[in-house]
């Protein structure tokens, strides 16, 4: 028997966050988390990952209680943190990824630009890897890429394919705080066009897109943001679109509402 | 007849608690790593302590660094308490960043930068032993000579601090009137207001207040303060911070960046993102490499808008941030208006709180725009909360003569 959901986050039908038919499917999916300044979405990252390594989601699903060992890889690269953050905030979460061999950390933060990119030619390079058919990939702050190099976003964009092809889930996790709809240019070499540019083609590639953004009304005591789920091009009859709010403590504490 | 507290334990040479053995209740005899065969205990304390690196612990014992309030991370004073304040740690907690952006022709950023340089220089001179090293990206030496001293109070603060002083000198007469109180429970009672105090003063060297009026003296010498000139290679940029931080290990590193890509400073070659974006990142992989290191950079926002790409790109890299937004002439007209009667009231500015280093990044939504406004006074950079001023009628009118008797009978 399947209890409905009270309050919870769920993506896909029947009440799942990463459903058993994505990790199990022979296709690769791409979805996308965008974030603003203010609500930025670890939380959400972090209990995907949980969702991920476990099939439990503790902070965002009371439902999804069962633990399954070894459910899924999850290879996380990230441009912007190193691996000590996610050690320390997945701890809230029941998981100790320092001793779990299902979770890969690629560390594209640590000395990016004074080892590993020197020349616009070690680009490539960094996306030069092989991965697991059942990998759930995270790829972190692509787009800094795009701001810090001559890198066009047709390109990153390739290299980003490469890797998802690869394996059955990938999250592209970005922020917006570049696009301004009022403002928009042409000018290929804008910043705030090559992310558009890269966010608008990822998202005709995407199964599901997640934004995080402010209240509308102003900061609110007992709401943090809201969050929107959305289908992306790739067509899928059990993602569940749906508008959410959400409230975090200072000690962590998530309490998500329906809108 | 001698009493004994009851946990205390009678007879048996008492084994000094160390880390490894944390049950209090392990009578002497009962020794741990007595030889049962096939009952090794786990030692996963001995583990832990070999792997946590020294300079950590050396840090968290350095004065300038206090646990924050919100996460315990060991944090330090930005120099200026009401800016640890609205930072929610009581200050920047080690490896973080903090840019303040300031719009308007005013340099309010840098009262702030400075009283973080010297909070940095005063640490050092709490003992022989330094605690402290500043960084400074893109200045001459000169850039110290206009660092505030600290704030030895009112004339009268200081009068009474030379009268405090003074008895606090061993003389017979001091001894008379402190140490000769008879009745116990006078003791008693000194026993918990020490106690008080002594809680008050466990951080007692945290953070200073600075008269901006004053200089501070003895200035830095070379042992307090380094300057990295800017070049065309941010690695080499880097470079050189690294090989300053390994100069000074079990320090707290303060890294000051001030007016950021400000034109006087940064060469033209040197605006292009394809240089400033990975040196910010760079950076920010530098705060994370050496938990010792602090930043604190500056950036004026009628250069470049918070509109600008780069200036956003920046919002996100560094763990905090704050807008500094002065009052444009109106508002400070009707302020000044609104408080004529008080001139130690009128403020200066708002400010906005965009980011806050580590919550932030948690996902707490910490924007306040609007909630806070500063002040720039001779005692200190004061930031309060901020109401929009009501301006009184004539005051003098409602004062009654009925509240002029009641003064009266209090003085009575």
């Amino acid at each position: 028997m399947t209890s409905n959901p009270n309050q919870d986050l769920t993506f896909f039908k029947p009440n799942s966050i990463i459903s058993d038919d994505i990790i199990n499917s022979n296709n690769a999916y791409l979805s996308v988390i965008t974030n603003t300044q203010g609500v930025l979405s670890n939380w959400l990252i972090n209990s995907l990952i949980e969702n991920s390594l476990q099939g439990t989601a503790n902070l965002i699903n009371r439902d999804l209680t069962k633990k399954q060992l070894n459910r899924t890889k999850v290879t996380y690269i990230s441009f912007t943190n190193n691996k000590e953050f996610y050690v320390k905030n997945l701890k809230r979460n029941g998981i100790d990824v320092n001793f779990n061999q299902n979770f890969e950390f690629i560390d594209y933060f640590t000395n990016l630009f004074i080892n590993k990119i020197k020349t616009d030619e070690d680009i490539p390079k960094l996306f030069d890897m092989k991965l697991d058919p059942k990998t759930v990939l995270f790829v972190e702050n692509p787009e800094i890429l795009l701001y810090s190099t001559n890198l066009s976003s047709n390109r990153l964009l390739s290299h980003i394919l490469s890797l998802s092809k690869q394996c059955a889930q990938t999250f592209i996790i970005a922020s917006k705080d570049l696009i301004d709809m009022e403002n928009t240019t042409n000018d290929p070499q804008d910043l705030g066009f090559k992310l558009h540019d890269f966010l608008t083609k990822l998202y005709h590639r995407s199964i599901m897109n997640i934004n995080l953004q402010p209240l509308k009304t102003g900061r609110a005591k007992d709401i943090t943001g809201s969050l929107t789920v959305s289908k992306g091009s790739i067509p899928s009859n059990d993602l569940i679109e749906k508008e959410y709010v959400y409230n975090i403590t200072k000690d962590g504490n998530l309490k998500i509402y329906y809108r | 007849m001698s009493f004994r507290k009851r946990s205390e334990i009678i007879g048996g040479t008492r084994i000094q608690p160390t880390a490894v053995d944390r049950n209090p209740r392990q009578l002497p005899l009962r020794i741990p790593n007595a030889a049962v065969p096939g009952r090794q205990p786990i030692n996963i304390g001995v583990r832990k302590q070999e792997i946590a690196p020294i300079a950590k612990q050396d840090i968290s014992n350095n004065p300038g660094v206090r646990p924050s309030l919100v996460t315990s991370q060991p944090t330090t004073s930005t120099g200026t308490s009401d800016l640890d304040k609205i930072l929610l740690h009581q200050g920047l907690p080690l490896g973080t960043s903090l840019l303040i952006e300031e719009s308007g022709t005013t340099d309010f950023a840098s009262v702030i930068i400075r009283a973080f340089a010297s909070q940095g220089i005063l640490h050092n001179r709490i003992t022989e032993n330094l605690q402290s090293h500043i960084i400074v990206l893109g200045l001459s030496s000169t850039w110290s000579n206009d660092l505030p001293g600290i704030y030895k109070g009112s004339s009268k603060e200081q009068k009474k601090a030379k009268i405090a002083e003074q008895e606090s000198k061993v003389s017979v007469s001091n001894l008379a009137s402190n140490d000769l109180k008879i009745a116990w429970r006078y003791g008693l009672n000194q026993k918990k207001s020490e106690e008080q105090n002594q809680e008050n003063s466990t951080y007692e060297h945290y953070n200073n207040q600075f008269d901006l009026t004053q200089k501070l003296t003895p200035g830095p010498n070379k042992a307090d303060i380094s300057y990295i000139q800017l070049s065309n290679s941010y690695q080499s940029i880097i470079s050189q911070i690294k090989s300053i931080i390994k100069q000074h290990s079990n320090k707290v590193i303060r890294l000051i960046i001030p007016n950021l890509l400000n034109p006087s400073i940064y060469p033209p070659q040197l605006h292009s993102a394809n240089f400033i974006i990975p040196f910010i990142h760079s950076l920010r992989s530098l705060l994370r490499e050496y938990s010792s290191l602090v930043l604190i950079s500056s950036i004026s926002l009628d250069l470049y808008s918070r509109d600008n790409d780069v200036v956003k790109i920046f919002e996100n890299l560094f763990d905090g941030v704050v807008i500094l937004q002065p009052f444009d002439q109106e508002m400070s007209q009707l302020i000044e208006k609104a408080y004529r009667n008080e001139p130690s009231k009128i403020q200066q500015g708002l400010v906005n709180i965009v980011k806050i280093p580590i919550l932030s990044e948690k996902g707490l939504m910490l924007v306040h725009y609007g909630e806070y406004a500063f002040k720039n006074g001779r005692k200190r950079f004061e930031i309060e909360e901020w109401g929009i001023p009501v301006e009184d009628g004539d005051k003098d009118t409602n004062t009654t003569q009925e509240g002029g008797q009641t003064t009266k009978n209090i003085d009575f």
